[in-house]
């Protein structure tokens, strides 16, 4: 039996952890809040030793992670993957743009087919087609029986792998994420996942709207819950809205990567197609107009050109 | 032999005396039982990534007690001045060694296989999938840890408990990374640069080639036999050198 002593203490120790039980439910909401910064706030952060070590930490964590979801993909095969040229991403942009259009109109009209994979959406293949395995192969190899070895025990192909079920890369999205908040791919990747893959259309939202709120500037976000609204929860206002955020922070942008400009032509082809569907044809030639600017081949815009004349040519014929 | 076993014996009833063990066992039931509980925007069967988290741990957790434990042996008895009435009697400084060798990979090769039960238990609960590759993947860190063990002992007659422990595990952290940086730097070098990365690769112990997680993580076949035969001959190999250059040091050591 315990002493009066320690029965006293066993008390104390009880309130003590309940105590801070209800502090720590009371300091948590303060604790995920992003607090809202001033630039002088900014400044002195970023002046900040610890703040940029971790920062830092934070950033190579998440990356790190970020590769991990690649060799999910590959099966845990590592690979490599090297820049390609801007000829090669315009031409690719421009096939891929063709395939996106098919899917796209198939997916409006409810005739989507199996064919157009979720690794093409992504962007996976277009990627994978740029890879080269990290542990090199046997031909070129100056290790010899070591090579041979790591060749055996770690995942290893001399050609590139299938894909693996995708819903194992979610837990990643999420993990990484909560490690740097400030990864935008992360949130637009597992946002898509989450709704395409685990078919959780809400949560895909709640997640991608974290992503927005953790990163106000980012436009790819934007652009991915427009996509996310059109696509999926097919509330057409609320995707416009997105979209045209999208747009206004890439032109703030002072200059467009490759990456970023087929991102935003992706946005003027949904508006594209949400001004069709509203019959706003002054804002329909704006958006498609702006994002021939970008690829003048793009497949959808083209597309939608032609369906502006023909809905043109019948509002006249109406009037 | 016998005098060998007795000393193993008394390492182990230390190493479990001490408590940490047990800290540690608590510790991996509590992550991999997380990471199976674990709902990822309601995602059912995330097999690999609860393999991936718990082989990760049990990776990260017998390393950890596998250095700490060999680390100590030597300064532990030399503080504590237990070694004098030890070489007082008739046990040599090789018996001794060895005796502290084997107690300490006794200990690691416990703690790995009450791991492995209770990952296997763990894959069970969730119906994950199970083949030869985890009792190949299981043996071969088995093998690693006898390398490390060796590795800290030996470390143990050189340096300080502390930096011993801090040295030990950056080899086995940095050695893997260093490996793949000469290999990715390989084709840029020089001549002579490349005859120079070559001999490190050769000196460099191999601890990553005794890491299989990533092949049980993404179910691939099993390792053939040849592979594992050639990998327990380079494990016994350094484990020899490395108590070799122990015993060497530990028969000069003035006492």
């Amino acid at each position: 039996m315990l002493s009066k002593k320690e029965r006293t203490l066993a008390i104390v120790c009880v309130a003590c952890l309940v105590f801070a039980g209800v502090l720590a439910s009371r300091v948590a909401p303060l604790v995920s809040e992003t607090p809202d910064y001033s630039a002088p706030e900014m400044e002195a952060l970023h002046q900040s030793a610890l703040g940029v070590v971790f920062g830092a930490l934070r950033v190579s964590i998440s990356d790190l992670l970020w590769l991990k979801t690649d060799e999910y993909l590959h099966q845990g095969v590592s690979y490599i993957h090297k820049p390609e040229t801007a000829e090669e991403h315009a031409r690719e942009a421009g096939h891929q743009h063709a395939e996106e259009h098919e899917h796209e109109e198939q997916h409006a009209h409810g005739t989507q087919q199996d064919s157009y994979s979720i690794e093409k959406a992504m962007g996976w293949e277009e990627a994978c087609a740029h890879a080269s395995t990290a542990i090199p192969a046997a031909a070129n190899d100056f290790r010899g029986i070591l090579g041979d070895l790591e060749r055996a025990t770690k995942p290893y192909a001399d050609k590139h792998v299938e894909h693996s079920r995708m819903e194992e890369l979610i837990p990643w999205y999420r993990i990484i994420t909560r490690v740097n908040p400030k990864h935008v791919r992360a949130y637009v990747m597992g946002g898509y996942l989450i709704s395409a893959m685990a078919k959780n259309d809400q949560k895909a939202l709640e997640f991608l709207e974290e992503g927005e709120r953790n990163n106000p500037e980012s436009p790819e976000i934007e652009e991915a819950l427009g996509r996310h609204y059109f696509f999926r929860l097919h509330d057409q206002e609320a995707a416009l809205k997105h979209l045209l955020n999208a747009e206004r922070l890439y032109l703030a942008k002072p200059q467009l990567t490759e990456d970023d400009k087929e991102t935003l032509t992706n946005a003027y082809r949904l508006m594209a197609w949400i001004y069709a569907e509203k019959r706003q044809l002054p804002e329909m030639a704006r958006v498609i107009d702006a994002g021939l600017r970008l690829y003048p081949n793009d497949v959808p815009l083209l597309a939608s050109k032609e369906k502006l004349a023909q809905m043109s040519r019948q509002t006249k014929s109406d009037n | 032999m016998k005098k060998v076993w007795i000393l193993s014996k008394a390492t182990i009833l230390e190493a479990l005396r001490r408590k940490d063990l047990y800290v540690i066992l608590i510790l991996a039931f509590v992550i991999i039982g997380g990471a199976g509980l674990v709902n990822f925007f309601g995602v059912a069967g995330l097999q690999k990534f609860l393999k991936d988290i718990s082989l990760t741990v049990i990776t990260a957790l017998t390393i950890i007690i596998s250095v700490t434990v060999s680390a100590r042996q030597l300064p532990f008895e030399l503080e504590n001045r237990t070694l004098y009435p030890l070489l007082a009697k008739p046990i040599s400084r090789f018996h001794f060694l060895m005796g502290k060798y084997v107690g300490a990979l006794i200990i690691s090769a416990f703690t790995l296989a009450v791991f492995a039960l209770l990952f296997l238990m763990t894959l069970r609960i969730f119906h994950a999938s199970t083949t030869w590759i985890f009792a190949q993947a299981f043996y071969l860190r088995f093998l690693s840890l006898a390398m490390l063990v060796a590795l800290a002992l030996c470390l143990s007659l050189f340096v300080t408990q502390s930096a011993n422990v801090t040295i030990t595990l950056l080899l086995y952290v940095a050695g893997s990374i260093f490996s793949t940086s000469i290999v990715i730097v390989y084709p840029q070098a020089s001549s002579f640069a490349k005859k120079a990365l070559i001999l490190f690769y050769w000196l460099l112990p191999h601890l990553e080639l005794f890491d299989i997680s990533k092949k049980v993580i993404h179910d691939w076949p099993p390792i053939p036999l040849k592979v594992m035969l050639i990998l327990t001959a380079y494990a016994l190999i350094y484990t020899y050198v490395l108590l070799f250059i122990a015993y060497l040091r530990f028969r000069r050591k003035m006492l």
